[in-house]
């Protein structure tokens, strides 16, 4: 575990794999002319023998280093999830081995994450623009949800914002209504950066972050007559791949962990507490200098989606999903959010970001 | 290739938010069978039919007390002979107030009886004599048998030696693979049972076809009550309850609100370790069926799925977790298989007592 730690920070403390070549800063991108063909089969390779082997839709495009480091990427994931997976699923799952569960999804995440960057970089990724912008000082957002599962279809209006406080701490609020009246939910979070750029909401070189968070919710649902109160801490890293290898620029992976204790009132009848347990990563490309784009998993059951009904597999995984954030003029922002899971959770929804522009 | 499938298939599951619906409606149908002059319908679908020819009939019994409606045809009259497996050990056949004895001799939860039938319709009741009598009686419990169904015979013995318990209870993964050499063998190890054994299914009993399990046992999701007490079992295969079973269920545990009533599923709908997520696919709707379960006086609820023994409560309702069937077992828990005595006091609307046996 310590090795581990110590290697996040040690690349979350290193420079850009750029750093001491000028030529291979961000905004001077070298276009790679790649045949329409080659990148095709590019692409398909990458995909299908390379969801096994990682690293061959890169190779197939003459990024042979970068092609190495992804498969690197692949072997470290699968040792990763691998052991810790053993050590959980060879218990039986005993409480005991269950703080392993975040290694596992972090090792499973690095898996899918090289996966999609090789088929992000057989597709010419590398030689689109983008620049990461640092957290806005301050928004506040509009929007909707759609909500379909099992049981009911559901449209949620929300609500939010977030205002950077201290120099160091985001403090952010968020409150979703069903337009029917039938469910309600509230949320803040304070998220303190221990490494990476101040929210002054500027175009950075850089946008790897890690922050720590603590946060609350309280979810009243009157159909179901549940009212979940849930306190979480936790940490969010996020690292840019240039880091890595100039062949990764423009992209990034997040990853995250934490642990949360649920009050739960079942109707006038029970109360009780309980557990959940954060664990997610994602992989994210840098549009322009316009926002970003990310596909996700989330391991906790807790939300509005819970998890994948994946044969099975049931019971065994979380959700996943898909996020656009791009500012569309000026301060303002247009933010779109696929998640699935046991349910269906649509989001579409329009942000004034605040400092410069 | 077959990793794309795999991939296709995950993809395409994902797609759907209801898995278990088809499965859920594949259950209506259980219990009922027609010939061209004769048919039967088994209340509440809870037997399986698993013959009905010329003057025959023979039925895998899901419950200790069944109603069967048997229709006639007029070339269909005579003497019939009705088999029912997995029956209580001193059921006998009520046919409007005649009473028909099982044959002598045979296995103790095989009833086969001689009954003559005049063309007509017919409610063929089933059931020990004291089926209705509000008294304390014992049943046993147990889950996750899978991969040690070859020695899955001493536990029925040890539960065979439980003084006056009348039947077992089960909550599901009674296979490994639902191969159908596995429920072959299965049938061949309840020889050494020698009490019924009512189950739904768990999620291994979803790795080939559940009409597997539909046409030897019946349904998975069902209700039967005895002695004025309700069992209520529902399929949670794939972690969680269709909503089509959700409402059964909801409809089921109200009728049986004012009696004692058990609750069974193959997984709980919340993990008590909440972050190990052994539970339902989703929180919100574990607790949505945990408070229908609290507002309906549930007694006790029973699961199984996780290879470990733990007593705790959820919403209020004492809970077992019960997985000692053999299946690969959880390891440093100090338990290895075991099953549970349930003891039932219906008189005083209470679960009077639960023991965990050991049998390793």
């Amino acid at each position: 575990m310590r090795l581990f730690c110590a290697l996040g920070l040690a690349i979350l403390i290193a420079r850009p794999a750029h750093a001491d070549d000028p030529q291979a800063m961000p905004e001077r991108v070298v276009v790679k002319h790649v045949s329409a063909k080659r990148r095709a089969a590019a692409v398909a390779l990458a995909i299908v023998p390379g969801i096994v082997v990682h690293g061959i839709g890169a190779w197939t495009v003459g990024e042979k280093r970068a092609a190495k480091k992804l498969f690197v990427g692949e072997a470290v994931g699968l040792g990763v999830a691998g052991l810790s997976g053993l050590l959980v699923g060879g218990s039986g799952g005993n409480p005991y081995t269950v703080p392993a569960v975040p290694i596992v999804v972090a090792g499973s995440g690095l898996i899918l994450q090289s996966w999609i960057e090789d088929i992000f970089i057989a597709a010419g990724g590398e030689n689109y623009r983008g620049q990461p912008r640092a957290v806005a000082p301050w928004s506040v957002e509009l929007g909707t949800s759609w909500l379909h599962d099992a049981y009911r279809e559901r449209a949620l209006l929300r609500g939010g914002g977030h205002i950077e406080l201290f120099g160091r701490v985001v403090v952010g609020a968020e409150a979703l209504v069903d337009a029917g009246g039938d469910a309600k939910i509230g949320e803040a979070d304070a998220r303190v950066r221990i490494l990476g750029a101040p929210a002054t909401g500027a175009l950075i070189e850089d946008g790897s972050r890690l922050t720590a968070r603590v946060g609350s919710r309280w979810h009243r649902d009157d159909d179901d007559r549940v009212t979940q109160w849930t306190q979480e801490i936790g940490i969010d890293g996020r690292l840019d791949l240039d880091r890595i290898d100039r062949a990764f620029r423009r992209t990034f992976i997040e990853a995250g962990a934490g642990l949360g204790i649920v009050h739960v009132s079942y109707g006038d009848v029970a109360k009780e507490w309980s557990s959940e347990l954060i664990a997610h990563f994602a992989w994210g490309a840098y549009l322009c200098t316009r926002g970003e784009a990310t596909v996700f998993y989330e391991h906790s059951r807790d939300g509005l989606v819970g998890g994948i009904p994946a044969w099975r597999a049931s019971g065994f995984v979380g959700s996943v999903g898909a996020t656009v954030d791009v500012r569309v003029h000026g301060p303002w922002a247009v933010r779109g959010e696929l998640d699935i899971g046991n349910a269906y959770l649509t989001t579409l929804a329009v942000a004034y970001r605040g400092g410069p522009q | 290739m077959k990793h794309l499938e795999l991939a296709l298939g995950v993809v395409l599951l994902a797609a759907c938010t209801r898995p278990a619906e088809e499965r859920a409606t594949q259950e209506l149908p259980v219990g009922s069978a027609a010939i061209t002059d004769a048919s039967v319908e088994v209340g509440g679908g809870l037997a399986a039919v698993r013959d009905l020819t010329d003057h025959r009939l023979e039925l895998w019994a899901q419950s200790p007390v069944l109603a069967i409606n048997l229709v006639v045809g007029d070339t269909a009259g005579g003497d019939w002979t009705i088999i029912v497996r997995n029956t209580l050990v001193d059921a006998v056949l009520d046919d409007g107030g005649t009473i028909y004895a099982r044959d002598p001799d045979q296995h103790p939860t095989v009833g086969i009886f001689h009954v003559p039938l005049a063309p007509g319709s017919h409610v063929l009741h089933v059931a020990p004599p004291d089926a209705d009598t509000i008294e304390p009686f014992r049943v046993a419990a147990m889950a996750d048998i899978q991969t040690a169904l070859p020695e899955v015979d001493d536990i029925f013995e040890m539960i065979s030696a439980v003084p006056n318990a009348r039947f077992v209870i089960a909550m599901g993964d009674i296979t490994e693979r639902s191969q159908t050499d596995e429920y072959d063998l299965f049938e061949k190890q309840l020889v050494t049972l020698t009490i019924p054994f009512y189950t739904t299914l768990g999620n291994h009993e979803l790795w080939a076809d559940p009409s597997r399990f539909f046409d030897r046992f019946g349904r998975a999701s069902f209700q039967f009550d005895f002695k004025g007490a309700s069992f209520t079992f529902a399929d949670s295969g794939d972690a969680g309850l269709d909503p089509l079973v959700e409402d059964w269920v909801v409809d089921w545990i109200a009728a049986a609100k004012n009696r004692t009533s058990i609750f069974l599923t193959h997984i709980p709908p919340i993990d008590p370790l909440g972050v190990r997520y052994g539970g339902f696919r989703s929180a919100e709707d574990g607790r949505r069926l945990l408070t229908r379960l609290a507002e309906a006086n549930v007694d006790l609820t029973l699961y199984g799925h996780i290879h470990t023994y733990v007593k705790f409560e959820n919403a209020g309702i004492p809970a077992f977790i019960s997985g000692g069937g053999g299946a690969d077992p959880m390891k440093w828990d100090g338990i290895n298989r075991h099953f549970l005595v349930v003891d039932i006091d219906p008189a005083a609307g209470a679960i009077a007592n639960v023991d965990v046996v050991r049998v390793d």
